[in-house]
C-alpha cells in the first residue's frame, strides 16, 4: 500500500474541505466521500488471572489502578468464561473466535488448523489494518521469532513475565508514541505474561513452611476463601490432578496456603503496571478516544479454592476470566455486567464488527458490541467450555460445562461423573445437586443444550479421535 | 548435574551452585568502599522452576556510580540488556536495552532527582521492516510532583516523597545500617517507569551461603512491596551488594556478564558501544 505522506494528507484534505464546504446541505447526512476513521483496536492479554482478582469489582487483597480505570471507563463483563481453561486452547480461541475442538488446538503447544485463520491474518486479507504482536504467543511455542499475520514487535522470554513483561509493555509503548497519526489504523495484541509466574512460584515453594520466610507478612496474608474444604462428588480426574498438585505433593499447611495467595496477588499487581505502561503510551498518542480496548485472559487460577492451584478444570477460578471493554463515548462506561453470558470466541467477532468487516466466527460466536452499546437484542442463553489437555500425567481429562443463567453443569468424559450447582445460591460450587432428587429436568436440559451444542461444532480435521467427544 | 525435576524450593546460593550457575559466592571489589564510586555488573539470570530444563541467562545490568560530596548527590550510568528469548544459543535475538543517566539525593533512599533514559530494540534479524520502537523519557521529582517526558509528551503526577528506585536502591542499600533496626518504607519506581506502592525493606541479620568450604557470613535484607516477588539482598563484609533474588529472578555480580551475550552475537557488542557513546555526547 502507498504510504501517506505529510504533504499529501494535506493536500487531500483541503481538497476535501473545499469539497465540503460548496456541497450543499443533505439533510445532516455526511457527504459519502467522507468515510468515518476506523477504529483502532488493541488487545491486551494477560495469562492465569483468575477473575476475582481486580480492585474495583471488590477484590481487597490488591490494588489495580489501571484495570480499575478501564472498568470505570467500559464495561466489565463478570459472567465471562475461557473456552478451555489452558494456554494454548484458550488463545487459539481469542485469535480466531472458534472453539479449541475447532482450531485443533486441544492441548499446550499446537499450532492453529491451517483452514482456521487467526485475526491477524484476517484483518490482513480483509481490512488496511496494520496487525501487531507483542509477547507471549503459545501457538505452539511461547516465544516464537515471528508470529503468523502479524509483524511481531518482540516476543516474550519463556515464563519470565517478572522480566519480559517490562519489555514487551515498553514495545508497545514504544510504538504508540512513534506512530504518526496519518497511519493505517492498528490491530495490536499485547500478550503479557503474567500472573503466569506463579507456576514457577509452585515449583519452587513445593515444601510447606513451618514459619513464614519474610516474617514481616505474619498477620497480612489473605484469608482462606470459604470454599476451601473439598466438595463431593466430583469427578476422579479431578481429585487425580489435585493430588500431583505442588499443594498436595507438599502437603501445604493453611500458612503456605496463604502465603501463596499473597504472591499471587502481587504478580496481578505487577501484570496490571505494565498494563498501565501500555495503557499510558495510548492514552498519550492521542489515540485512546479511537481506540477499542479489550483486557482479558486465556484463563483463571485456582486462588486455593476446592483446594486447587493452577488450571485445566473447569471450577469457577479456573474457568473464569476478566473481560474489560472500553471506547470512549463508544462504549457504556462503568458498567458491571452481572448477567451476560460471554467467551474467548467472542472477541474476534468484536473486533470485526467495529472494524466493519465480517467475522471468521461462526455459530458459537458473537459480537460483544450490541451489549456494550446496549443495543437491544437477543443475547445467548447457555455457554459451553471445554476441557482438553492432559496436564501433569493424568491422563484423558476431557470434560465439558454448560452454563445458563444460575446453573452450572460438568461433566468428565472418562468416569462420566456430573455436576450441577445452582450458582444464583451456591457461587462456591459446594453442592453438587446432579444426585440430588428434584433436579432431573435440570439435569437433562444441560445435556440437551450440550448436545445441540457439539451438533453444531465444525471439528478441526486434525483432531484426534479421543478428543472428539459428541453425544456425551 | 545430577538433580531433574522441580527445584521445590526458593532459589539461593545452594540451588544456584547445584545449578552450575555459582561454583562460589561471587567475589566483590577488593577494599570496596560502599560510599565511594564504584561499577557493578550483574548478571541477569532465571529459571522456570526446573533442575534441567528452561534456566536461561536473560541479560545484564551495569551500574556506574560517582559520588559528588559538593551537592550531596550521586549520579549513575544505567546499562541494561534484556534478551526477550528464551536465551537459547540456537535462537534469533530480539534485544532490548535500556541506557540510562540518572541523578540521585545522597540520602537513606537514593532517592532520584531528575533523569535521562532510552530504550532501543535491537533484533538479530537484520531483515524485519518493523515500525520505530525506541523511546526517550526524562524525568524529575521535584516537591513530591513526578514529571516524565516521554517522546516530548510530559505527564505530571504526585508521588510520595519517601521515593527510590530499582537501581538507585542497589546503591542505598550498600549504605544501611546493619542491625534490625534498619526499616525503610517507601515507593518503588522499577526501571524509572513504573510505580509500586507500599515497599517495605529491612535488615534480617547474618546468613549463611552455605556452598563456601570456609564458612562465610552474608548480610541480608528482604524487601516486600505491591507488583513484586518478594526481594532478598545479599551484601559481603565490605556491604558490596553481591547477589540479589526475586522469585525466580537473579542478579549474580559478575564482571563477565555481558560476555555470554557478546559471544553468541558479536554484532551486538557494536551496538551497545554506538549506543553507549552516542548518550555520551547527549
Amino acid at each position: 500500500m502507498e504510504k501517506m505522506t505529510r504533504k499529501k494528507f494535506l493536500k487531500l484534505s483541503l481538497g476535501a474541505a473545499a469539497a465540503v464546504a460548496s456541497a450543499p446541505y443533505l439533510g445532516g447526512c455526511a457527504p459519502a466521500f467522507i468515510k468515518k476513521k476506523k477504529p483502532n483496536i488493541l488487545l491486551i492479554m494477560t495469562d492465569q488471572q483468575a477473575i476475582d482478582t481486580i480492585s474495583h469489582t471488590g477484590c481487597t487483597e490488591l490494588e489495580t489502578p489501571w484495570l480499575d480505570k478501564y472498568c470505570r471507563e467500559g464495561v466489565h463483563f463478570q459472567e465471562s468464561y475461557t473456552t478451555n481453561p489452558v494456554c494454548s486452547p484458550a488463545r487459539s480461541s481469542l485469535l480466531t473466535g472458534r472453539m479449541p475442538s475447532e482450531t485443533g488446538v486441544h492441548r499446550n503447544t499446537l499450532s492453529i488448523n491451517d483452514a482456521v485463520p487467526n485475526v491477524g491474518q484476517w484483518f490482513r486479507e480483509n481490512s488496511e489494518y496494520r496487525s501487531l504482536y507483542a509477547g507471549k504467543w503459545h501457538l505452539p511455542q511461547s516465544w516464537q521469532p515471528s508470529v503468523p499475520g502479524f509483524d511481531l514487535l518482540t516476543p516474550a522470554i519463556k515464563g519470565q513475565g517478572n522480566l519480559g513483561d517490562a519489555v514487551v509493555a515498553s514495545a508497545c509503548e514504544g510504538y504508540f508514541h512513534n506512530r504518526s497519526k496519518f497511519d493505517n489504523p492498528f490491530l495490536m495484541v499485547a500478550s503479557l505474561f503474567q500472573p503466569h509466574d506463579i507456576c514457577q512460584w509452585f515449583r519452587m515453594n513445593l515444601e510447606d513452611i513451618s514459619e513464614l520466610r519474610y516474617p514481616e507478612l505474619a498477620g497480612k496474608l489473605p484469608e482462606l476463601p470459604s470454599n476451601f474444604q473439598l466438595s463431593y462428588p466430583e469427578s476422579e480426574v479431578v481429585g487425580e490432578l489435585r493430588s500431583v498438585l505442588e499443594s498436595s505433593r507438599g502437603n501445604w499447611s493453611e500458612l503456605q496456603w496463604r502465603y501463596y495467595l499473597y504472591v499471587y496477588y502481587r504478580q496481578v499487581e505487577m501484570v496490571d503496571a505494565e498494563i498501565g505502561r501500555i495503557l499510558q503510551g495510548l492514552e498519550d498518542s492521542g489515540e485512546r478516544e479511537n481506540t477499542l480496548v479489550m483486557i482479558t485472559s486465556d484463563h483463571g487460577e485456582g486462588m486455593a479454592e476446592h483446594q486447587m492451584i493452577r488450571k485445566n478444570y473447569l471450577y469457577e477460578a479456573s474457568a473464569k476470566v476478566p473481560l474489560i471493554v472500553s471506547m470512549p463515548d463508544q462504549i457504556r462506561s462503568d458498567i458491571n455486567d452481572t448477567s451476560s453470558l460471554v467467551s474467548g470466541i467472542d472477541l474476534v467477532p468484536t473486533m470485526c464488527d467495529y472494524a466493519g468487516i465480517t467475522s471468521p466466527g461462526n455459530a458459537h460466536s458473537r459480537s460483544l458490541r450490541p451489549l456494550l452499546e446496549n443495543r437491544e437484542s437477543t443475547w445467548r442463553s447457555s455457554l459451553i467450555s471445554e476441557v482438553s489437555h492432559d496436564s501433569h500425567g493424568v491422563e484423558n481429562q476431557l470434560a465439558r460445562m454448560v452454563r445458563t443463567e444460575n446453573y452450572k453443569y460438568i461433566v468428565n468424559a472418562r468416569d462420566g461423573v456430573e455436576q450441577l450447582f445452582n450458582l444464583s445460591i451456591d457461587a462456591g460450587e459446594t453442592d453438587n445437586l446432579a444426585l440430588k432428587a428434584g433436579y432431573r429436568s435440570q439435569l437433562a436440559e444441560h445435556k440437551k443444550l450440550l448436545n445441540e451444542w457439539e451438533s453444531k461444532l465444525e471439528i478441526a480435521s486434525d483432531l484426534p479421535e479421543n478428543k472428539t467427544w459428541k453425544n456425551v | 548435574m545430577d538433580k531433574t525435576g522441580i527445584l521445590g524450593s526458593p532459589l539461593g546460593f545452594e540451588s544456584l551452585q547445584e545449578l552450575q550457575i555459582l561454583d562460589q559466592v561471587p567475589r566483590g571489589i577488593k577494599g570496596f568502599n560502599p560510599k565511594g564510586n564504584w561499577s557493578h555488573i550483574y548478571r541477569i539470570w532465571s529459571s522456570y522452576g526446573y533442575w534441567e530444563k528452561n534456566n536461561f541467562d536473560n541479560g545484564w545490568l551495569k551500574i556506574q556510580r560517582e559520588v559528588n560530596l559538593s551537592d550531596a548527590t550521586q549520579d549513575f550510568r544505567i546499562t541494561q540488556l534484556i534478551n526477550n528469548f528464551t536465551g537459547r544459543k540456537s535462537d534469533l535475538g530480539v534485544f532490548n536495552l535500556v541506557t540510562a543517566k540518572l541523578k540521585c539525593h545522597l540520602n537513606e533512599l537514593a532517592t532520584p532527582i531528575q533523569w535521562k533514559l532510552e530504550s532501543q530494540f535491537y533484533y538479530e534479524d537484520k531483515s524485519l521492516n518493523l515500525p520505530e520502537i525506541g523511546l526517550i523519557k526524562t524525568g524529575r521529582i521535584n516537591n513530591s510532583i513526578l514529571s516524565v517526558s516521554t517522546n516530548g509528551k510530559v505527564r505530571e503526577q504526585s508521588i510520595d516523597r519517601n521515593v527510590t528506585s530499582n537501581w538507585s536502591l542497589y546503591e542505598a542499600i550498600q549504605r544501611l545500617p546493619l542491625k534490625d533496626s534498619a526499616k525503610l518504607d517507601f515507593t518503588y519506581m522499577e526501571d524509572l517507569v513504573v510505580i509500586k506502592n507500599d515497599h517495605h525493606l529491612s535488615y534480617q541479620g547474618l546468613r549463611s551461603s552455605g556452598i563456601n568450604e570456609k564458612e562465610d557470613q552474608l548480610h541480608y535484607f528482604q524487601q516486600l512491596g505491591r507488583g513484586v516477588f518478594p526481594f532478598e539482598y545479599y551484601l559481603d563484609g565490605n556491604r558490596e551488594c553481591l547477589m540479589i533474588v526475586t522469585g525466580p529472578r537473579a542478579y549474580i555480580l559478575d564482571d563477565s556478564a555481558s560476555d555470554i551475550f557478546n559471544k553468541r552475537h558479536p554484532w551486538l557488542k557494536d551496538e551497545i558501544s554506538n549506543r553507549i557513546d552516542a548518550s555520551e555526547v547527549d
